[in-house]
């Protein structure tokens, strides 16, 4: 009964997946891509895609030779004991960091675009205790909470298509008129945005399906993700300017939905921000519990539920401190190589690790 | 039982969001804004606004509206300003028209929009005009049937619109056609006439960002239809025949029903030159002298020169005012970068040659022969 109530369907896995990826980069994707590779944009953003795939790959491989242990049980196991618990606190460390630049980058634009005067601290708490909420509750809550909400996603698509009757197609052209490099330059921008897949390595224990559905369900949300993104930043690339309009625009995407009233809405971007508010605490969510789990694997408890408040009250110191605009850039710079180490670094050492030491979990029964 | 109560009790304190709230009791609408440039070279602000009268038994208070302008550096600075001489505080997230003097355009109209792309409450479905001399005077008129200037104005250019004698455009459509090196803008061009009323004279044509030159009605429809913008109705009125008595008789009144437009754009040896075709399936509205299958050969034959005519003349007037409202240096840059990095960026519209044509046809003659 107790084991049952953490285990994850197949299905939800997938949703999962995509609620972790789409976050708060969306908003700004088309920008930060189209800044670098212009009207090949949309490439860059395929080829990001393509390229999160391959390190999906090696997370499956990983996960297959160890089934039934996250990464912060395969760690100690490949590392040994002391240098897996040094690796495992950097993990932990690596996503209270990230989380705290999403909570950063989310408050921001609140600010920005809603609520000018409250005070940031307000709008950053508030999504905390949600997101405490919702991971408080175990995988299982929060697989269904992620469900529930992804038709939000289709709203989102519905009301960028209803901006795309004043598009100028003829801004996409001429098509790969940048360098292969100016085109992979952009895919590392929205790679970013990708994040949130190696949340697979942490979870997959808990998913109720054989290996390779688990990694039939990753590709597919992979997948979807690939193409929502690419579907925003093509509809920002036709309805900007792609050279001088889109990188006066910071937030494309809410300028689109902004720029068109219906009959009985006006201000839709408002509309917007409140779903959009969704998808940001479904990630915040994620790595609140990533790194929430990661301490209390530290420790050896088995709940990570006391180390919640904790981790949130880091987050949000950390979001504080570096809640004006331009410290994102060094933030980000200085999480560029971070994200390289910890999401495709370490993961790749370690299969090839668990190669070399023909270390392999013994089946015994599942 | 007793936390969640607490937890119930301190959501009532955080979620009432009284940092950011914006009364409606306290907030004056702008319904229209006008940017004026003094001969000192300040900006003057004109803004309209409406006042609500005291319900006379009616089921619906009459609106009038109320102008107030202001002279200063920027367009903030104006407001704020007029800011200080009304009660309340002036709001403009619900601005329907931006309106600019013909000194202001010409000047550049980019500028004094960087506040309204800037601010997140500003409402980015406002469309925008040029008025012949000084904007804020049209906002002054008092227009009889009509007390509400800005509703007054934005009906006329409903009805432009309908008539495609103005393109249907707002503010962020137009920010990227304006960004934009290889494509230009048209603005609605509107005048003040003798009784004080607000008349759609015409399209005004934009040479990147500063207003160059007009159109009149007749051709600002044939423009819109080279440009696809085809409107609910596009209405022409011609003479296709020479003094015969009564003179109305000499006149054919029509509505072109159905439209297809060809572009293309060729290149060689550098040289740009565009095909531009016009197929216009027309219905005749008038046609005072009677019988209109009799003559159906000729009627095509003469509409379709005179029209490929205006046509012509339409493109000069575009050249003289270097306004590309076709896009053509978007189509270079998309599809011959080339010889778009050889062309003149700024002057390549005049060079370009055109090759129109139009052709009318007549499928459509009312329910009378």
């Amino acid at each position: 009964m107790k084991q049952n109530r953490n285990k994850i369907t197949n299905k939800q896995l997938v949703f999962y997946i995509i609620q972790a990826q789409i976050g708060v980069g969306i908003l700004s994707l088309p920008h930060d891509v189209a800044l670098v590779a212009k009207q090949d944009a949309w490439m860059s953003t395929l080829l990001a895609g393509v390229m999160s795939q391959v390190i999906i790959f090696g997370f499956w491989g990983l996960c297959k030779r160890f089934p039934s242990s996250s990464l912060y049980q395969i760690l100690p196991k490949l590392l040994g004991r002391v240098i897996g618990k040094v690796v495992i606190l950097c993990y932990a460390l690596y996503f209270m960091i990230t989380g705290s630049l999403v909570l950063a980058r989310y408050s921001d634009i609140i600010d920005k675009w809603i609520l000018p005067s409250t005070p940031n601290w307000i709008t950053m708490l508030l999504i905390l205790i949600t997101c405490i909420y919702i991971v408080n509750e175990g995988l299982t809550s929060i697989a269904r909470f992620y469900v529930l909400v992804s038709p939000i996603l289709i709203v989102l698509i519905v009301l960028i298509l209803n901006s795309m009757k004043d598009a100028n197609l003829l801004y996409l052209f001429p098509i790969g008129d940048h360098s292969i490099q100016t085109i992979m330059k952009g895919s590392k921008e929205a790679a970013f945005s990708m994040l949130g897949f190696e949340v697979f390595l942490f979870i997959h224990p808990f998913v109720q399906s054989s290996g390779k559905e688990k990694l039939r369900a990753i590709t597919t949300s992979n997948i979807f993700v690939t193409f929502f993104y690419t579907f925003m930043v093509f509809a920002s690339l036709i309805f900007f300017e792609p050279i001088r309009d889109i990188a006066l625009t910071p937030e494309p995407l809410l300028y689109m939905i902004k720029a068109y009233s219906f009959q009985i809405l006006e201000r839709t971007d408002l509309f917007f921000l409140s779903l959009w508010l969704v998808i940001v605490a479904t990630s915040i969510a994620n790595w609140l519990l990533l790194s929430a789990m990661g301490l209390a694997s530290l420790v050896k408890k088995k709940n990570y539920a006391s180390f919640l408040p904790l981790v949130a009250g880091i987050n949000l110191v950390l979001a504080i401190l570096t809640d004006q605009g331009r410290d994102f850039e060094s933030f980000n710079h200085f999480l560029g190589p971070t994200h390289y180490i910890f999401i495709v670094i370490i993961p790749v050492l370690l299969l090839i690790l668990s190669f070399v030491l023909s270390k392999k979990e013994v089946v015994s029964k599942v | 039982m007793k936390g969640n109560q607490l937890i119930l009790v301190l959501l009532c304190l955080f979620l009432t969001g009284c940092w950011d709230q914006h009364l409606m009791k306290n907030a004056v609408l702008i319904q229209i804004l006008s940017f004026d440039l003094t001969p000192e070279k300040e900006i003057l602000l004109g803004v309209s606004i409406p006042i609500i009268e005291e319900s006379s038994g009616g089921p619906q208070a009459p609106v009038r509206s109320e102008t107030f302008s202001a002279t200063g550096q920027t367009p903030r600075n104006s407001r704020l300003k007029i800011d200080r001489e009304i009660s309340g505080i002036l709001d403009s997230s619900k601005n329907k028209l931006i309106l600019f003097g013909e000194k202001m355009a010409g000047v550049g109209i980019y500028q004094s929009l960087d506040v309204i792309w800037r601010d997140p409450r500003n409402s980015l479905g406002a469309t925008l005009a040029v008025v012949e001399g000084k904007a804020v005077d049209l906002l002054n008129i008092k227009p009889r049937h009509e007390p509400n200037v800005s509703e007054y104005i934005q009906d006329a250019l409903t009805s432009a619109e309908e008539n495609s004698i103005i393109p249907n455009q707002t503010i962020q459509t137009l920010a990227s056609e304006m960004l934009d090196l290889g494509e230009d803008i048209v603005l609605p061009h509107l005048t003040m006439n003798k009784r004080k009323s607000a008349v759609v004279v015409g399209l005004a044509l934009m040479n990147e960002k500063k207003y160059a030159g007009n159109l009149p009605p007749q051709e600002s429809t044939l423009l819109l239809l080279l440009n696809n913008k085809k409107g609910k109705y596009a209405r022409f009125t011609k003479q296709v025949n020479k003094d015969l008595k009564p003179e109305i008789n000499n006149y054919i009144s029509f509505n072109v029903q159905d439209m297809k437009r060809k572009l293309k754009v060729y290149v060689k040896d550098g040289e740009v030159s565009v095909l531009l075709n016009l197929d216009l399936k027309i219905n005749v509205d008038e046609y005072p002298k009677g019988d209109v299958p009799k003559e159906i050969e000729r009627l095509n034959r003469v509409l379709s020169k005179d029209l490929t005519e205006d046509a012509k003349q339409v493109i000069d007037k575009l050249k003289e005012a270097n306004c590309d409202a076709f896009g053509i240096g978007r189509r270079l840059i998309a599809f011959h970068p080339e010889t778009w990095k050889a062309q003149d960026q700024k002057e390549y519209f005049k060079k370009i040659k055109f090759n129109t044509n139009v052709k009318v046809e007549i499928i459509k003659h009312g329910i009378v022969m």
